[in-house]
């Protein structure tokens, strides 16, 4: 009965919708609902792995959160839920939004702990477009990556050049300030400083570009004894 | 004779005959918005009636009704909100698949997130039934994925 419902135009049935023009649809769908619909069917438990899919999705998160957004809706807070349970700590990630913070969805991808350890600290409390900025809390590795929970897709950082500049450099936990958008430059900006000798600090900006994935580093400002230098250095 | 035609296409109606024999007018402007409509007339001339073969009757009409709304700026979003409101599922799906026939952006768009909004709260079988897509999971590797993803359905209530 409901096969006769559907899309009969003039005796003509067509179910079928083409694949782009569905990517229109879905790409539009919370998080939890693309979750969900990954049990439709084996090609759309793919979707995420899909580049063209992808493609659309991340366009319409930026856009939507760029466009009529007072507030700023761009930013998500990350809730770490940890119960600690004998024997083991079980940590939940949820993603909130809301005026009151009422909307919460958890997070089915665990932390790549492959990558970074147990110790993880998530840069900023907060997920940008979904993406989360992660750093370990083990000195000796020093790595920072960039993590998208949905897809499971995970860039290093690579140090930077400054790190090897000078040999005054203090062995340093990398204090990363911050991780956020640049929408004029449409690209994440990680911010972060390296102490490299006793009385400069200078601070540094990684731009991660998500498309081409080749992080680039720009010394914002430097600040030695004497004065202000401004140095610039895009690798 | 460039002049003339400038002049005359503010108020010039253009005809489009639907799949099914219909014949309706549209303005100039209005079809400029729908770049499939914009096409035909660039190749045939707008003094003929521009034929679209895969839009019916029951659609144009509130495809025409959307877009002469939109050439006096009057879109809002209580306006949007009225035009799908009567509206079953099935009923907008065809309305999405003659804007995207007719390149109809605006209209697309719109209509691409009403039905994502109302799929929001809709099951697996729903989706597959309203996508006409066959599930090609074993029962165990479904109720597997279900598990492992089982915060992506609290609050849907399933079909049948």
């Amino acid at each position: 009965m409901e096969k006769s419902v559907t899309l009969t135009i003039m005796g003509k049935v067509s179910k079928h919708i083409p694949d782009d023009i569905l990517f229109s649809i879905l790409s539009k769908l919370s998080l939890k609902s693309l979750n969900r619909f990954k049990c439709v069917s084996k090609s759309w438990s793919m979707l995420f792995k899909n580049p063209c899919f992808m493609r659309i999705y991340r366009d319409h998160i930026i856009h939507r959160n760029h466009s009529d957004h007072d507030d700023n809706d761009d930013a998500s807070l990350i809730l770490r839920h940890i119960v600690q349970a004998p024997r083991e700590l079980q940590i939940s990630l949820y993603l909130v939004s809301g005026d009151n913070f009422e909307n919460k969805v958890k997070l089915d991808t665990p932390l790549p702990s492959q990558e970074l350890g147990q110790k993880i600290i998530i840069v900023g409390i907060v997920s940008i477009n979904g993406i989360l900025c992660l750093t370990s809390m083990v000195v000796a590795d020093r790595k920072v990556v960039l993590w998208n929970p949905a897809t499971d897709e995970l860039k290093v950082i690579p140090p930077s050049p400054v790190e090897y500049i000078t040999s005054f450099r203090i062995f340093f936990l990398p204090q990363i300030h911050g991780f956020g958008y640049d929408g004029v430059k449409d690209d994440y900006k990680v911010l972060r400083y390296v102490q490299y000798n006793q009385f400069g600090i200078s601070y540094e900006h990684v731009r991660w570009n998500k498309r081409s994935y080749e992080p680039s580093w720009e010394i914002y400002r430097e600040v030695t004894r004497g004065g202000n230098l401004i140095l610039k250095c895009l690798c | 004779m460039a002049q003339e035609a400038s002049s005359s296409t503010s108020s010039k109606t253009i005809s489009l005959k639907t799949g099914d024999g219909e014949i309706f007018e549209i303005e100039a402007s209005a079809a400029k918005q729908m770049k499939t409509v914009q096409r035909l007339i660039d190749d045939l001339g707008d003094d003929i009636t521009i034929p679209l073969h895969n839009v019916f009757s029951k659609e144009l009409p509130k495809i025409i009704e959307y877009y002469k709304k939109d050439i006096t700026g009057e879109i809002t979003k209580d306006f949007e909100a009225e035009f799908v409101k009567d509206l079953n599922d099935d009923e907008v799906k065809v309305l999405f698949l003659a804007a995207n026939y007719l390149d109809a952006n605006k209209l697309f768009e719109f209509l691409s997130q009403n039905i994502a909004d109302r799929l929001e709260s809709k099951s697996v079988e729903y989706v597959r039934k309203y996508f006409g897509v066959e599930n090609d999971f074993t029962p165990e590797e479904e109720s597997k994925l279900r598990e492992e993803r089982a915060w992506s359905f609290r609050g849907i209530k399933e079909d049948e």
